[in-house]
C-alpha cells in the first residue's frame, strides 16, 4: 500500500471506539419541535433523517479520498434512542469493559442524563416490544430460548443491489413522482401516498448532505497549498456535488456514491446487518473497464480507491450493544460482507480481473472491517479458489467460501427468480438473500440446546426455577428414544409458535411505528408498492430464526440413544443426577459420555442422524409459517457469539460438557469432537439439507504448518469443491495460532481435532509427547505469518 | 471375495503423505519387519491387541486398555469408502493400502484392489517389498501406484536394522520396475542409518537403474512414535534418536534430484 493508504489505515486502526450523542440530540431536537407528533410517521422519519443529515458535524480527514463519517468522527458511533435508550448504567459498562469498549467522555453522559434519557424514556422501540410480549415469551426469554435481534437494533440485514450503482437520488424522486401520480388522495391511500412523499424527503435529504461535504471540501481547498491534493480536493467537490444525486459515472464517483448510501441506512437507524455493496466486483467492473480504457484508472489508482474505501468500513463499528445483544454479537463488526465471484445475471462465471484486485487489496488491508467472502460456483475458475486460500493461509481468518450454485437452490426454492436468485449472495455471517430485492431480517438465535435440558427436566426450568416448558414426563417414563424425541419435539414447537408469536407483533411494531423511507428507496420493489421497507414493501420478505447448537444437541442425542434407551448403561437417574452436579464425583461418567458416544462431525451414521433428524424438526417447525409482513419464517444455522451466551443459561449437557462452557458453533462439531480429519466433518456436514436453509456455518482449523505441504492449496481446494458438490453453503478456515496448542496442551479433551503437520506427515497434536507439542508449538510461533 | 476379512487398525481421511490427490489410507495390521524406527509398532503384529491408554478430563487421568485393531470385510470396507468417493474424484485422489505391510495379509489386499479397480477407485500400495515374489506380484499387479520402502542396500546393516535380509525386497523391486505401474520410492532417512554415505549412493544406483520412479519421498525420521512405543510396552531402541535435522534432508533432496522426476520431502 502507498503511504497515504498506509497512514489513513494507521488512523483508522488506532482510532478508540467512542460513543456520541450527536445524533441522539438531533433526532430528540426533531421529535421534540411542537408539531412534530401530528405529522405521519413515514414524515417524522424521513424529516428526523434530514434534520440529522442537514445538522451533523461533516468530518472529513485529511488525504482522505473517499469522504464521510456516521459520527462527528472516525469510529464515533452515534446511538438510536428512539430504537434502545441507553441508561447511565450502560455507558459505564461501555466506558469501562475490556472488551468491545466504547470510550464515553463526561458531555455525552450529561447530554444522556439531562436530555436524551428524559425525553425518550418509556418511547422508544424497546419499550413498545417489551410491553407487548406475553408473560410465555417474556419468561423464555428470560431461560435463555431464545434471543430477539430487534430488541436493540432495526430490521436490517439487507443488501444493494445493481441499481443501486446505477440510479442516482435524482432518479429515485422522478420515479416517486410518477407513483404519487398514480394516487388519487383518499383515506386507503394515505399510508402510501405518505410513504412515497417521505421517500422523496430521505431522497433530497441525501442530496444535501453529499453538497454539505462538498461545501466542506471547498473550504479544505481554500486554505490548501499542495497543488496535487488541490487538483484531488477539486474532483472530490466535484464528486460530492454529482453523486448520490446522479447516478456515478466514474470508478471513484461509485465508490463515494455507495459510501453515501451506506451512511444513510446506518444513520436512519441501526440496522442489524449494517449494509452492504452487495457484489462488489461485478457492480464496479463498468467503471473500471471504462476507466482503464479512455486512460482516466489505473489499476493502482483503483487499488488505493478501494484501499481507502476499505479504511470507511473500518472506521464504522456496530453501534454499541447492551445486556444480552451484547452477548450474541459481542464483536465491532457490522457484518457488511463483501462478496466477490460467483455468476452473472446471465449465468456465466463472474470472476473477473476487479475479483482478483479486491482479493489484493483485502490481503493488502487486513482490517476487520469490512468482512469478505468469495463466492465459487462450479464455473469458477480454481485459480480464483486458490488466490483466496493463499489469504487464508496468512491466518487473516478471511475470506471465507460460499456456494454459489447452493445459494441458488436455497433461493430457488424459496421462490425467487433465476435474476434474483443470480444476483443474490450471502451477507451478514453467511446468510442468503436476493440483493436488492429482499428484507431478510434475522430474529433472533434459538438455543436448541436449552429445548433439549427442558425435555429432560420435564419442562423445568432449573436456573430461572420456573416452569416455563410443556410437561412432557420425566425422563425414566419415556419407553424409548423416539418417545423420547417425540417429546423434544412437542417442546421445540411450543417455543417456536411462541418466538413466532412474538416476532410478527414485533414486526408489526417496526411496520407502524419505525419505517425507514431512505433504505425503502434502495430496494425494489418499496417504490413501486409504496410500502416501506419494515412493512413487507421488499420484493421478498423473509424472516429468519437461527438455529444453535446443532452439533451439541447432536451429540447429547447420541448420548441419550445409546447409553439410556438402547444399552441402558445409564439410569436416567444417574444421568440427571450428574448434570444436575454438573459431573462433580462424576469424572468416570463423564469420560464415558466424552469418549464413549459417536459424536458429530465424524461421518458416523448412528450421530449425523441425530444431527439430521434435530435439522429437520427445526425446518418443519419453522419453515413456511406466515409473518406479518406478508412474507415467511426460514431457518438458517448461525451463531454469532450467542454460542457463548446460550453456554451461560445451560446447565451441564449429556454430552459431558459443563455447565457455562460453549457449546459448539454453527453446523461444526463440539470443539474437539471431530477427531477423524476435516474431510470427514464436511461429510457429516453435508448430511443436513443445506438448500432447505438460508445459511449454514462451518469452522475448519488447520496450523500454519498445513500449507507448508507443496500440494496443501490444490487438496484444500478440492476439499471445497467436493464439499460444494454436496451442497454444502459454506466453509471458513481458521489457521491456529501457538496460544491454541498451548491451550490444547492443557485441555486435550477439548482440542480432539486439532492436527498439525510434524515433519513430513501430521497427526493429532493429542497424540503427540509433551516434549514434541513444545516443539511444535515453538516452531508455530516462529512461522506466525501476522 | 468381497466377503474376504482382514485385521486393519485404522482408517485415516484427508491424509496428505501417501500419494496424490485427496486420499484415504487403509493401515493393515501386522509387518514383516521390524524396523528400529517404526513410527507404527502398534501395526507390527497381526494379532489384536491390548494397548495402555490414559484419557485426560479436567486434568484427571483415567488409564484404560483399547484393543488395537479389528477384523473387516471387504465388502464392509468398500462400502465405508464410498462416502470418500466425491473427494476422490475432485482431487484425482483415492485410497492407499498401508500399514503394517498389506503384504502381509496378501488374499485380503488383493481383494481390496480388486474391488477398489472393479468400482474405479485409485490404490496405491504403501509396501516395504517384503514378499515371496509370487506373493508380491501377484497382489501388486492390481495397485495404480505403489510407495515402495527401501531402506538400506547393505545386507548386513538392513538385516540389523529391520530383522530381516533385503534380497526379497530388491527382487521384487525388480520384478515391479518391468511393469507399468508407477513407483514412488519411499526413504526413511534416519541419522546415520539411512544416510551414510554407502548406502545413499547404493540407493542411488538402485533407483536411476529402475524404470517408472515418478519420485522420491525422502522420510525425515521424527521422534512422535515415542509415545506409542510406552503406551504399548515396547521398548524403543531409538529413544535417544534427535529428529532429522531438516538442512540434511534438504541436502539429500539436492542429491537425489536427477534421479526422478520428483524429490519430496514428506511426501
Amino acid at each position: 500500500m502507498n503511504p497515504r493508504i498506509s497512514d489513513l489505515r494507521k488512523k483508522s486502526l488506532e482510532a478508540v471506539p467512542s460513543i456520541s450523542a450527536e445524533r441522539a440530540l438531533l433526532v430528540t431536537e426533531y421529535y421534540a419541535r411542537f408539531d412534530t407528533a401530528q405529522k405521519p410517521v413515514a414524515i417524522q422519519r424521513a424529516e428526523a433523517f434530514r434534520h440529522i443529515l442537514l445538522h451533523k458535524f461533516i468530518c472529513i480527514q485529511d488525504n482522505e479520498l473517499i469522504v464521510g463519517e456516521r459520527g462527528p468522527n472516525a469510529k464515533a458511533v452515534p446511538t438510536y434512542p428512539e430504537i434502545s435508550i441507553h441508561s447511565l448504567e450502560d455507558l459505564d459498562i461501555l466506558n469501562t469493559r475490556s472488551k468491545v469498549g466504547f470510550k464515553v467522555d463526561e458531555p455525552t453522559k450529561k447530554a444522556y442524563k439531562e436530555v436524551i434519557i428524559p425525553f425518550w424514556k418509556g418511547k422508544s422501540q424497546r419499550d413498545y416490544i417489551f410491553n407487548n410480549m406475553t408473560d410465555a415469551w417474556k419468561q423464555a426469554y428470560t431461560a435463555g430460548i431464545f434471543t430477539e435481534f430487534q430488541e436493540q437494533r432495526a430490521p436490517g440485514h439487507t443488501a444493494g443491489g445493481e441499481k443501486l450503482f446505477k440510479t442516482g437520488m435524482l432518479d429515485y424522486i422522478q420515479q416517486i413522482d410518477n407513483q404519487i401520480k398514480r394516487f388519487t388522495k383518499t383515506d386507503e391511500t394515505a399510508d402510501r401516498l405518505n410513504e412515497l412523499q417521505a421517500m422523496k424527503i430521505a431522497a433530497q435529504s441525501m442530496i444535501d448532505y453529499a453538497q454539505r461535504h462538498a461545501a466542506t471540501l471547498q473550504l479544505k481547498l481554500n486554505v490548501c497549498n499542495d497543488t496535487k491534493r488541490m487538483e484531488e480536493l477539486c474532483e472530490m467537490i466535484q464528486i460530492c456535488q454529482r453523486v448520490p444525486a446522479h447516478a456515478p459515472q466514474t470508478f471513484q464517483e461509485a465508490l463515494q456514491h455507495y459510501w453515501f448510501i451506506h451512511l444513510g441506512v446506518i444513520t436512519e437507524l441501526n440496522p442489524w446487518d449494517s449494509f452492504n455493496p452487495g457484489r462488489l466486483d461485478r457492480h464496479l467492473l463498468p467503471f473500471y473497464r471504462k476507466g482503464i480504457a479512455d486512460g482516466t484508472l489505473t489499476r493502482e489508482r483503483a487499488k488505493e480507491l478501494l484501499e481507502a474505501f476499505w479504511i470507511k468500513f473500518n472506521n464504522h463499528p456496530a453501534p454499541p450493544k447492551v445486556g444480552v445483544t451484547a452477548l450474541e454479537s459481542n464483536t465491532y463488526t457490522d457484518f457488511a460482507l463483501i462478496n466477490i465471484g460467483g455468476l452473472n445475471e446471465d449465468g456465466s462465471n463472474a470472476v473477473n480481473e476487479l475479483s482478483y484486485l479486491i482479493l489484493d487489496v483485502i490481503e493488502e488491508m487486513r482490517l476487520l472491517q469490512p468482512s469478505s467472502m468469495v463466492q465459487i460456483s462450479k464455473k469458477n475458475p480454481d485459480h480464483f479458489i486458490k488466490r483466496a486460500l493463499k489469504i487464508v493461509k496468512t491466518g487473516f481468518g478471511q475470506p471465507s467460501f460460499f456456494n454459489t450454485d447452493e445459494i441458488l437452490q436455497e433461493l430457488l426454492r424459496q421462490g425467487k427468480s433465476i435474476t434474483d436468485a443470480r444476483n443474490g449472495g450471502a451477507s451478514g455471517c453467511v446468510e442468503t438473500g436476493a440483493f436488492g430485492t429482499e428484507a431478510y431480517t434475522l430474529s433472533g438465535y434459538f438455543n436448541l440446546n436449552k429445548i433439549l435440558e427442558l425435555t429432560l427436566f420435564n419442562g423445568f426450568d432449573s436456573r430461572t426455577l420456573q416452569h416455563i416448558g410443556l410437561k412432557t414426563g420425566t425422563l425414566d417414563h419415556f419407553e424409548n428414544f423416539d418417545q423420547f424425541y417425540n417429546a423434544f419435539e412437542q417442546q421445540l414447537q411450543h417455543f417456536i409458535d411462541i418466538k413466532i408469536e412474538g416476532n410478527n407483533r414485533i414486526e408489526q411494531l417496526f411496520a407502524e411505528r419505525m419505517p425507514v423511507p431512505f433504505l425503502s428507496l434502495l430496494i425494489d420493489d418499496c417504490i413501486t408498492n409504496a410500502k416501506d421497507y419494515n412493512a413487507g414493501g421488499a420484493r421478498y420478505n423473509t424472516s429468519y430464526i437461527q438455529g444453535v447448537g446443532l452439533g451439541s444437541i447432536c451429540d447429547s442425542l447420541s448420548v441419550l440413544r445409546k447409553f439410556v434407551f438402547e444399552e441402558k448403561s445409564i439410569s436416567p437417574d444417574e444421568l440427571l443426577e450428574a448434570m444436575s452436579k454438573n459431573f462433580k464425583f462424576f469424572d468416570a461418567l463423564r469420560c464415558r459420555l466424552i469418549y464413549d458416544a459417536p459424536k458429530w462431525g465424524n461421518n458416523h451414521s448412528y450421530a449425523d442422524e441425530q444431527a439430521v433428524r434435530v435439522f429437520h424438526s427445526f425446518f418443519k417447525a419453522v419453515d413456511g409459517r406466515p409473518s406479518y409482513r406478508g412474507g415467511v419464517f426460514r431457518i438458517n444455522l448461525l451463531p454469532t457469539t450467542s454460542h457463548v451466551y446460550f453456554c451461560s443459561v445451560l446447565g451441564a449437557m449429556p454430552n459431558g460438557r459443563l455447565a457455562g462452557k460453549p457449546v459448539s458453533e454453527g453446523i461444526s462439531p463440539v470443539q474437539g469432537a471431530d477427531t477423524n480429519g476435516p474431510m470427514a466433518v464436511l461429510q457429516s456436514a453435508a448430511k443436513i439439507d443445506h438448500v432447505c436453509t438460508g445459511g449454514t456455518l462451518l469452522n475448519q482449523k488447520f496450523t500454519p504448518d498445513f500449507f507448508e505441504h507443496p500440494e496443501a492449496m490444490n487438496r484444500l481446494c478440492a476439499l471445497i469443491r467436493t464439499y460444494f458438490l454436496l451442497d454444502g453453503h459454506h466453509i471458513q478456515f481458521n489457521v491456529v495460532k501457538a496460544e491454541t496448542l498451548r491451550l490444547a496442551q492443557k485441555q486435550p479433551e477439548n482440542f480432539r481435532d486439532l492436527i498439525v503437520r510434524v515433519a513430513g506427515y501430521s497427526d493429532y497434536f493429542n497424540d503427540l509427547g509433551e516434549e514434541l507439542q513444545n516443539e511444535i508449538i515453538a516452531r508455530t510461533e516462529q512461522g506466525k505469518t501476522v | 471375495m468381497l466377503q474376504i476379512k482382514g485385521t486393519i487398525f485404522d482408517i485415516r481421511s484427508f491424509s496428505l503423505h501417501d500419494g496424490p490427490g485427496i486420499r484415504t489410507t487403509i493401515f493393515f495390521k501386522g509387518c514383516p519387519l521390524c524396523c528400529a524406527w517404526c513410527h507404527n509398532p502398534e501395526g507390527q503384529k497381526v494379532e489384536i491387541e491390548k494397548i495402555n491408554c490414559t484419557r485426560i478430563v479436567d486434568s484427571k487421568k483415567f488409564p484404560l486398555s483399547e484393543l488395537v485393531g479389528y477384523e473387516i470385510s471387504v465388502a464392509q470396507l468398500m462400502q465405508q469408502l464410498e462416502s470418500d468417493r466425491p473427494f476422490f474424484e475432485q482431487s484425482q485422489g483415492g485410497i492407499t493400502l498401508s500399514g503394517g505391510e498389506p503384504l502381509l495379509q496378501s488374499a485380503f489386499c488383493k481383494a481390496v484392489l480388486q474391488a477398489a479397480e472393479e468400482q474405479e477407485i485409485h490404490t496405491a500400495l504403501d509396501t516395504c517389498g517384503f514378499a515371496t515374489n509370487a506373493v508380491f506380484a501377484d497382489v501388486a499387479q492390481h495397485a495404480k501406484l505403489v510407495l515402495y520402502d527401501l531402506k538400506i542396500i547393505d545386507l548386513h546393516q538392513h538385516r540389523l536394522m529391520t530383522a530381516e535380509n533385503n534380497d526379497l525386497i530388491l527382487k521384487n523391486l525388480e520384478w515391479l520396475s518391468k511393469q507399468s505401474i508407477p513407483i514412488f520410492i519411499r526413504i526413511p532417512l534416519i541419522q546415520n542409518i539411512t544416510d551414510t554415505e554407502q548406502n545413499i549412493h547404493a540407493l542411488r544406483q538402485i533407483i536411476e537403474k529402475t524404470p517408472h520412479i515418478e519420485s522420491i519421498d525422502l522420510l525425515p525420521y521424527h521422534q512422535f512414535a515415542r509415545n506409542k512405543y510406552k503406551n504399548l510396552n515396547l521398548e524403543y531402541t531409538l529413544s535417544e534418536l534427535d529428529n532429522y535435522p531438516k538442512e540434511k534432508a534438504e541436502e539429500l533432496q539436492f542429491f537425489f534430484k536427477n534421479s526422478a522426476p520428483r524429490v519430496t520431502i514428506g511426501g
